[in-house]
């Protein structure tokens, strides 16, 4: 990948050093670009794509954390991965643009390797996403069938120790599984917020785990295949639970799982697709 | 890190001697930016520093010299320049806690030391 990365610091110094390391990591950049303050750099975003914002805090006209809370409130700018490079260390402010969805930050100064470190999260955490389903698309289905805020992903997220998983598949045009895994909270609050059940036990918690599956298998098979006319199956949801975090290490460890963070609970995602070679084959299968 | 004791300039005593200050080993391609830089940025801030000596110690005044130290404490510590950016991390919480009228000495105290290890700086490249 060749990147476009935008730098924001109010000092030009500043803005040649971070370049210069950068260039020190050999990495692909297509094009550096630079802007003074907030403002500039929403300037540049708004006419530029752009795949890296590289920004100071303490910046006059516009700080950088005025410009993130923009940034991350339109839609256009809002996926822009952004990494705040600062003199403070990890304070409350941070940690604030953190949760707001900043990606990282780098203490200033900063070494070429801290910066290549720093790139692979970067990198990793965008391709995080399951098939062709993007994580804007999950968080959004799973906010509007769990009745819960996603939230971005931090630190004080709760993994799950005991988990719960729901799998439900389908065949047709493509065929394959998607499983939901989640801790045994998670699932009671979301039997509370989809069955209005008061108290609810493990066999409550896990149908409502398998209800938000199925729905949720429903609302991104038309994503997955062509039309949902193309499913000719989707199979009844089996669920089952585990005690300790084995579970969770090896379904979060595949590439086709995405984590998202539902009111402060881990839960996560994987899609399974094997796509037919042909229609014959489909129909032979079928 | 440097390991000298620069928190003198909140008590108004002594501090570490500015031309001993040590020079990092890959600021020469960054020198002279980084002087040029800092100049302008300690005119400013003696700009800032007198006019609120003669009374404008209004909120935009003080956040020009609040923003014009963590500018250069961010700078220096880009360079690796860590004597100043340690003792400008010192004046900023010494602009603090200093009374209104026993801030502008500091400042110019401040200023003065780091004019010298700039120069200091300046025969070592």
């Amino acid at each position: 990948m060749s990147w476009k990365i935008l730098i924001v610091d109010d000092s030009a110094l500043t803005r040649k050093i971070v370049r210069r390391v950068i260039e020190m990591t050999q990495m692909d950049v297509d094009e550096f670009l630079d802007a003074e303050n907030g403002q500039e750099a929403l300037k540049i975003l708004k006419n530029t794509n752009v795949d890296l914002v590289l920004s100071d805090l303490n910046m006059p006209e516009m700080s950088g954390v005025e410009m993130v809370h923009q940034m991350k409130t339109t839609p256009d700018t809002k996926s822009i991965p952004v990494v705040i490079i600062s003199t403070e260390s990890k304070t409350a402010r941070i940690r604030e643009l953190l949760a707001e969805g900043v990606k990282d930050y780098l203490h200033k100064p900063f070494t070429p390797e801290e910066f290549k470190s720093l790139i692979q999260t970067v990198c990793s955490a965008s391709e995080q996403k399951t098939g062709n389903m993007s994580i804007e698309a999950l968080t959004k289905a799973l906010e509007t069938m769990a009745f819960m805020t996603v939230m971005p992903i931090d630190d004080q997220m709760i993994i799950p120790q005991q988990t719960f998983m729901a799998e439900i598949g389908f065949s047709g045009m493509r065929n394959g599984t998607v499983q939901i895994l989640a801790g045994k909270d998670f699932c009671k609050m979301l039997a509370e917020n989809i069955g209005a059940i008061d108290s609810p036990d493990d066999k409550s918690s896990l149908d409502a785990l398998k209800e938000l599956s199925n729905v949720t298998c429903g609302l991104f098979l038309p994503m997955i295949v062509s039309s949902t006319a193309d499913v000719f199956d989707v199979t009844v949801p089996k669920s089952s639970s585990c005690d300790d975090s084995s579970q969770w290490k090896e379904i979060t460890s595949d590439k086709n799982t995405c984590v998202v963070n539902v009111e402060g609970h881990a839960v996560a995602i994987r899609l399974n697709v094997k796509e037919f070679a042909s229609v014959e084959e489909v129909v032979q299968t079928a | 890190m440097s390991i000298k004791d620069f928190t003198g300039i909140r008590k108004n005593s002594n501090l570490p001697n500015p031309y001993e200050i040590s020079l990092p080993e890959d600021i020469k391609d960054f020198f002279g930016d980084y002087e040029d830089s800092l100049n302008s940025m300690l005119d400013d801030l003696e700009k800032a520093t007198l006019a609120y000596e003669s009374g404008n110690k209004s909120k935009e005044n003080s956040d020009t010299i609040k923003r014009l130290l963590h500018k250069i404490k961010g700078e220096a510590s880009m360079v690796g320049v860590d004597e100043i950016s340690e003792l400008t991390h010192e004046t900023e919480f010494a602009f603090d806690e200093l009374k209104e009228e026993q801030r502008p000495d500091m400042l110019l105290h401040y200023k003065d030391w780091v004019c010298k290890a700039l120069s200091s700086m300046a025969e070592k490249v």
